[in-house]
């Protein structure tokens, strides 16, 4: 016995008005044959018997139906018993791979973007169609939550990422691409060359001329606009900004980037300690002999030099940049976009709020009001009056 | 150049004849059953055999002839506008572009020009059967000297008419569509459609039609003539499904202004070209191959044609609608490219 569901008759409708029946009930059918006409908002259409057998209506004329959804048997002889296959149909159950009315419809855009990123649509809520905004929006969030959790991976799980990243990540290489040319990307070369699960492929920075050249053995590939097409060709698995001068350009590369989905690593001196029961986030690289001490709180996309110390309970925000030698003693917060020079020590529970910049050489003992500059061999605070 | 106004694809063109012929005594319209009150059998001619009886020529029914007649009166430095009633009865033509028109500059040398406009209205859709609905700009393409031009909705016609009639790029077979005859000129958008134009080849810009307003196209379609009304349809439709389409039609079919296409489709992953002629060898064909080049390394699928099927149109509105290129097919050819490029 046959079912005969609604075709999909053309892109736009997703249901059909049953006009007629052209043959009554139990009448013998061939495959092919006209059985009835359905009317969508653009056209009339014939539907064809799909076999050869005996006509079973299930659903009238003036009727309703979905794309998918059965409106006829056809019975191999003219006594079948059909009813129980037509029973449920006619008593309005839904249809398993029916779009019932109470279903949300999408765009084909919100429709592709949920494929690719395995999102079920029923899962998402919200009133009238499913945009491609939605949808992007849950696949971020999926995304950065599961980056922000865990310490140094900075990756998301494992089945997420493209079969090739997986590959790499189980055979422990990630391809690195550094997004800033200058002594930043040395730096970081220097430590990605004593990190065996490190390969740098390539270093991107805006300056005309840079393209072809070499950093040490890693080809400079372009302007950092290059990062989402090489992401989306998949030519690394993670990225890292070398940015060290100016913090404004750190943050907006990593915001760009990573609204693209870009994933970043953290790129960590193996000489360095880090103690336990703290938290990192990503794209963070620390250089040589530096401490994060017990129970710290690291953010993302930050610069930190040679020998910093992040005492106990330190919490740190994101997009900021240490010179070397930096001593915080423990319970010391900093904000984000912070900038340090070189040799500062900072006592216990002191507070540096945002934007905030602490001159080299300063022992901090007082907090420092977010947007302020401390300088002066008496550390005085002072307001901002220009970017840093 | 007066830039011509009219609402409508018809009017641009009507208009765009009036002022030629007022402004330079040279321009000659000579065809079939042109003369007021009929004005000719789509109407473009109406009124200009009242205003210049002594320009506006009838001819018996013979297309070799009257393009013949046109090739000798631009020789003899006119500006003779030709009509041929329908694009099917181009053929009758033939010899006289290809073998006198576009060769007698080079083969007789001198200082001779032939600058002639051969206009006619290709394209189906409306019943009227194998050989009155037939798009056979392709026949012409590529006859070396013999410039092709087509008019679309997103162009303003009468402008391209003036340029082709006042230009010196010799010979020049202007396609219209009939079709598009009544349909109101899209220009800078209609609200869900934005256009602009491209510089395009020698005054003829290609027209760059997109239906978003920011990011990247996730798609591109080519295409010229009588495909711009199926092509915005099928752009407003998929607009609704959050697909952004940029569409690109250039004005000049021969020469194709490469660089228009290259630049309004840099970076987009998958295009479809279209176009109302038999798919099989035709236009589409020489621009897909050219967009490979141009597109290679942001190509995610191979540029995909869309045309009419290789068979002979039938007369029957329904049966036509299977065989002629619709919204319909191009948005779903549209829809499965975008989904290569996920």
């Amino acid at each position: 016995m046959h079912l005969l569901k609604l075709p999909q008759t053309n892109p736009n409708d997703t249901e059909a008005v049953i006009l007629k029946w052209e043959l009554p009930d139990g009448s013998q059918v061939r495959q092919g044959q006209t059985v009835c006409t359905v009317e969508t908002a653009k056209s009339v259409y014939e539907i064809e018997s799909s076999a050869a057998g005996f006509l079973r209506i299930v659903k009238p004329e003036g009727t309703t139906v979905a794309v998918g959804e059965t409106m006829a048997a056809v019975a191999d002889r003219p006594d079948q018993d059909v009813s129980d296959a037509i029973a449920p149909i006619a008593a309005g159950k839904p249809e398993p791979g029916v779009r019932t009315a109470g279903q949300r419809q999408a765009t084909a855009k919100a429709r592709l973007l949920a494929a690719r990123h395995s999102i079920e649509l029923d899962s998402l809520l919200g009133e009238g169609p499913v945009t491609e905004e939605e949808v992007a929006k849950v696949a971020g969030a999926r995304g950065v939550t599961e980056r922000a959790a865990g310490m140094g991976a900075g990756s998301g799980t494992l089945s997420e990422m493209h079969p090739s990243v997986q590959a790499n990540v189980v055979a422990g290489v990630k391809r690195l691409l550094l997004v800033g040319g200058g002594n930043g990307a040395l730096m970081a070369l220097d430590i990605v060359s004593r990190l065996p699960g490190f390969l740098a492929v390539g270093v991107l920075d805006d300056r005309p001329d840079f393209a072809g050249k070499h950093i040490t053995w890693v080809p400079a590939l372009g302007p950092v606009g290059m990062a989402k097409r090489l992401w989306e060709e998949r030519r690394f698995d993670e990225a890292l900004i070398t940015i060290s001068t100016s913090i404004t350009a750190r943050m907006r590369i990593y915001d760009e980037l990573a609204e693209a989905g870009i994933l970043f690593a953290n790129v960590i001196d193996p000489s360095n300690v880090i103690g336990m029961g703290g938290s990192m986030g990503i794209g963070n690289i620390i250089m040589g002999m530096s401490r994060i001490g017990p129970m710290a709180v690291v953010g993302n996309n930050n610069f930190f030099s040679a020998m910093t110390n992040i005492e106990h309970h330190c919490r740190i925000g994101s997009h900021n940049s240490f010179g070397p030698g930096i001593f915080l003693s423990g319970r010391v917060q900093i904000g984000d976009r912070v900038r340090f020079g070189a040799g500062i020590a900072v006592e216990p529970g002191m507070k540096i709020g945002d934007d905030a910049v602490v001159a080299s050489g300063l022992a901090v003992t007082q907090d420092v009001t977010a947007n302020h500059v401390m300088k002066g061999h008496r550390g005085l605070l002072r307001t901002k009056s220009t970017d840093v | 150049m007066a830039d011509v106004h009219g609402d409508t694809y018809v009017a641009s063109l009507r208009n765009a004849l009036g002022y030629l012929m007022q402004s330079d005594p040279r321009v000659y319209l000579i065809g079939e059953d042109l003369l007021d009150p009929y004005g000719g059998a789509f109407g473009v001619s109406r009124g200009l055999s009242t205003r210049f009886p002594a320009r506006v020529v009838p001819t018996p029914i013979s297309e070799a002839c009257i393009t013949g007649i046109g090739v000798g009166m631009a020789l003899r430095g006119l500006r003779p506008i030709v009509e041929i009633m329908f694009g099917d009865f181009i053929t009758l033509a033939t010899d006289q572009l290809v073998n006198v028109a576009s060769k007698v500059r080079q083969m007789y040398g001198e200082d001779v020009q032939v600058p002639l406009v051969v206009r006619t209205p290709m394209g189906g859709g409306r019943g009227y059967g194998p050989t009155h609905s037939q798009t056979l700009d392709r026949l012409f393409l590529g006859v070396p000297n013999l410039q092709v031009v087509a008019a679309s909705h997103f162009h303003n016609p009468g402008k391209l008419l003036e340029t082709a009639v006042e230009g010196d790029s010799g010979p020049v077979l202007f396609s219209e569509n009939k079709s598009l005859y009544p349909r109101r000129l899209v220009r800078d958008g209609d609200g869900q459609l934005r256009v602009t134009a491209l510089a395009g080849h020698q005054g003829y810009p290609t027209a760059v039609v997109t239906n978003f307003n920011s990011g990247r196209p996730d798609v591109g379609i080519v295409g010229y003539g009588g495909m711009s009304q199926p092509v915005s349809e099928a752009m407003k439709r998929l607009a609704g499904e959050e697909i952004s389409v940029v569409a690109v039609f250039p004005a000049s079919l021969h020469p194709l202004p490469v660089g228009d296409l290259r630049s309004a489709l840099r970076g987009v992953g998958a295009v479809l070209v279209v176009e109302e002629g038999v798919q099989d060898f035709g236009w589409s064909a020489e621009v897909a191959a050219r967009l490979d080049e141009a597109l290679w390394e942001s190509l995610k699928a191979p540029v995909a044609r869309l045309g009419a099927r290789s068979c002979v149109i039938p007369a029957s509105r329904s049966l036509e609608k299977q065989v002629l290129p619709g919204a319909e097919a191009i948005e779903s050819k549209l829809l499965e490219l975008v989904k290569c490029t996920f």
